[in-house]
């Protein structure tokens, strides 16, 4: 049997068109290559602080 | 791909060959971000285009810089009917590689159909309020809603998803099929789409079987009746089931209907045909009358126009009449000069006889002569007077001494008056003349000229014998006694000492003065017969 309001959670409001540009504005953009840089260079920092 | 480090293209080494940075783990986050990539384009081509999404974003999430991932997921995302979504892909798209990316050529696309876009943002915003409907438990209100937003947006895979959803909740489970239908048929992989799908066939399966036997019954039961009481047959492709029980109208039903018929074909084409026709002619008849007047303005303008064009060329007719009359008229140029040429004409054809020529030149207005006449006119005019003038003197005075003889007064003012208009241009007239004329006028009753005359007689000749007629003209009228008197005796002895000396200088012209004295004498003697009647 289908639980209608649970079903309901799954479903979002779309996004207008007025409401692209704060969209794009706030899009997380970060992704796993920033992450291993940051490490790759941490380390780098250590073993030349060492 | 470049090191991250110092931009240089990176080989299959692990380290940059530029700055010999380790890349390997790098690598292998982008070779990660590629493979995604492949598979979400891989379930893209088959339209598994949640299992692409799924893919892309995972893509996007180990390399956020791969272009043509975002570029795809944009596409499923617009297939999807969820274009806001897709250009927000295809913008940071844009940002990373600002040329040669095909995010360009989608985002122009789109917003070149500026009224399509308005309408699928029209239909999200009804998807939205649909949703909040959903959550406010207006669901009837909802499922309005939602079907406007499919006939707008039939991509919008959300708004098929929510539609069959709440038809699955009112248990309409055929509407709710078709909905899952449409959405797979966009999406075949839409897990929410197949668990629908799955829902609904579990529910029609098991209501089949709980309807058993017994329904199964019933329905057989219904279509033998149906099929007892109905004609079933193809036309076509389509099966056409017709009551049994049914007959085509006969008789006078038939006429009824066609005269029923007939009369709302009438009353159908009075009411509504008719009007429209009037008013369609009466709109062409007042265009028509529009024209009509239009062009009557139009004429009547013109008509004016005409008729000040005809009166100012009325005016400049009358102007030229005046002009032409001016110079051909009673007292025109013209006339003159054809009086002078003819003068001229009739003197040369006859030298001897001057009678013409004179008529003619005395008609001639001396005022015209003197002012206005051209140089030409005025020297033949002289010179016809100079030829014509003496004869014509000479023979005029005679007439008119004959007239008074004949007690013909008038004629005789009028001949004399020319024999002196003839006498008075030559250098010396003679005063015979115009006393003649004087005495004329005397007899004519003229009393007021033949004084002045005889006044003139002693002005202009004061020692010639016609002055002392005159003196004794005047006196015998009681003016100018004495004076007069004086005058005569100084006359005469001046005229004797004259006439001495011309005879000594030129016995030609001393015969001829003595011609002229005998005829002076002629004319004393004329005037002493015809003074009789004056006294």
């Amino acid at each position: 049997m289908i639980n209608f309001e649970e079903e309901l959670k799954k479903f979002h409001p779309s996004l207008e068109v007025e409401e692209a540009e704060d969209a794009i504005h706030h899009h997380d953009l970060s992704d796993m290559a920033e992450v291993i840089v940051g490490i790759l260079q941490d380390e780098k920092r250590q073993s030349d602080n060492e | 791909m470049k090191c991250y480090n110092c931009g240089a293209e990176l080989s299959e080494k692990d380290f940059c060959t530029a700055c010999g940075v380790d890349v390997t783990n790098y690598k292998r986050v982008i070779y990660m971000s590629h493979r995604l990539y492949n598979d979400g384009l891989e379930k893209a081509n088959v339209r598994d285009l949640s299992g692409a999404i799924v893919c892309l974003r995972e893509s996007l999430k180990f390399d956020k810089s791969n272009v043509e991932a975002r570029n795809l997921l944009g596409l499923v995302y617009f297939e999807m009917g969820d274009v806001v979504a897709a250009l927000m892909e295809w913008v940071i798209s844009k940002n990373f590689r600002s040329k040669k990316n095909l995010a360009d050529d989608y985002i122009n696309a789109v917003q070149s159909n500026k009224a399509r876009l308005d309408t699928i943002n029209q239909s999200i915003k009804k998807y939205n309020r649909a949703l909040e409907l959903c959550h406010q438990d207006s669901k009837d209100m909802a499922i309005i809603q939602l079907k406007k937003v499919v006939s707008q947006n039939t991509k919008l895979v959300q708004a098929h998803l929510l539609l069959a959803l709440l038809f699955l909740d009112s248990e309409q489970y055929p509407r709710a099929k078709r909905e899952i239908d449409r959405v797979l048929a966009i999406d075949v992989g839409n897990t929410l789409a197949l668990t629908y799908r799955k829902y609904i066939e579990d529910q029609t399966t098991s209501e089949e079987e709980d309807g058993g036997n017994a329904g199964g019954r019933k329905k057989k039961a219904e279509q033998v009746r149906a099929a007892d009481s109905s004609v079933t047959y193809t036309s076509g492709n389509e099966v056409i089931i017709q009551p049994a029980d049914m007959h085509e109208p006969r008789g006078a039903s038939s006429i009824l209907n066609i005269i029923i018929g007939l009369i709302i074909g009438v009353a159908v084409s009075y009411f509504l045909i008719l009007p429209a026709r009037v008013q369609m002619v009466r709109n062409s008849m007042n265009e028509e009358l529009k024209t009509i007047g239009d062009n009557l303005d139009a004429k009547s303008s013109r008509v004016t126009e005409l008729e000040q064009s005809v009166a100012a060329l009325e005016q400049e007719k009358a102007q030229m009449q005046g002009a032409i009359d001016e110079y051909t008229g009673e007292n025109g140029e013209s006339l003159k000069l054809d009086s002078l040429l003819t003068a001229a004409k009739s003197y040369l054809d006859h030298p001897e006889d001057v009678s013409g020529a004179s008529d003619l030149l005395y008609e001639i207005d001396k005022t015209y002569i003197d002012t206005l006449a051209s140089e030409a006119y005025r020297s033949l005019y002289d010179k016809l007077m100079s030829l014509v003038g003496p004869s014509a003197a000479g023979s005029l005075y005679e007439r008119g001494t004959a007239s008074i003889n004949q007690s013909d007064y008038t004629t005789a003012v009028t001949t004399l008056e020319k024999a002196w208009f003839f006498a008075s241009d030559q250098e010396s007239p003679d005063p015979e003349i115009l006393y003649s004329l004087g005495q004329a006028y005397q007899l004519a009753g003229e009393t007021d000229k033949a004084k002045e005359t005889y006044q003139n007689v002693l002005s202009t000749f004061p020692e010639s014998t016609a002055a002392q007629k005159a003196t004794e003209r005047l006196s015998e009228n009681g003016e100018e006694g004495a004076a007069a008197a004086n005058a005569s005796e100084q006359t005469t002895q001046t005229q004797e000492q004259t006439r001495e000396q011309t005879q000594e200088q030129t016995p030609q012209e001393g015969a001829d003065e003595n011609v002229r004295e005998g005829d002076n004498t002629d004319s004393a003697e004329t005037t002493t017969v015809v003074e009789a009647p004056a006294q």
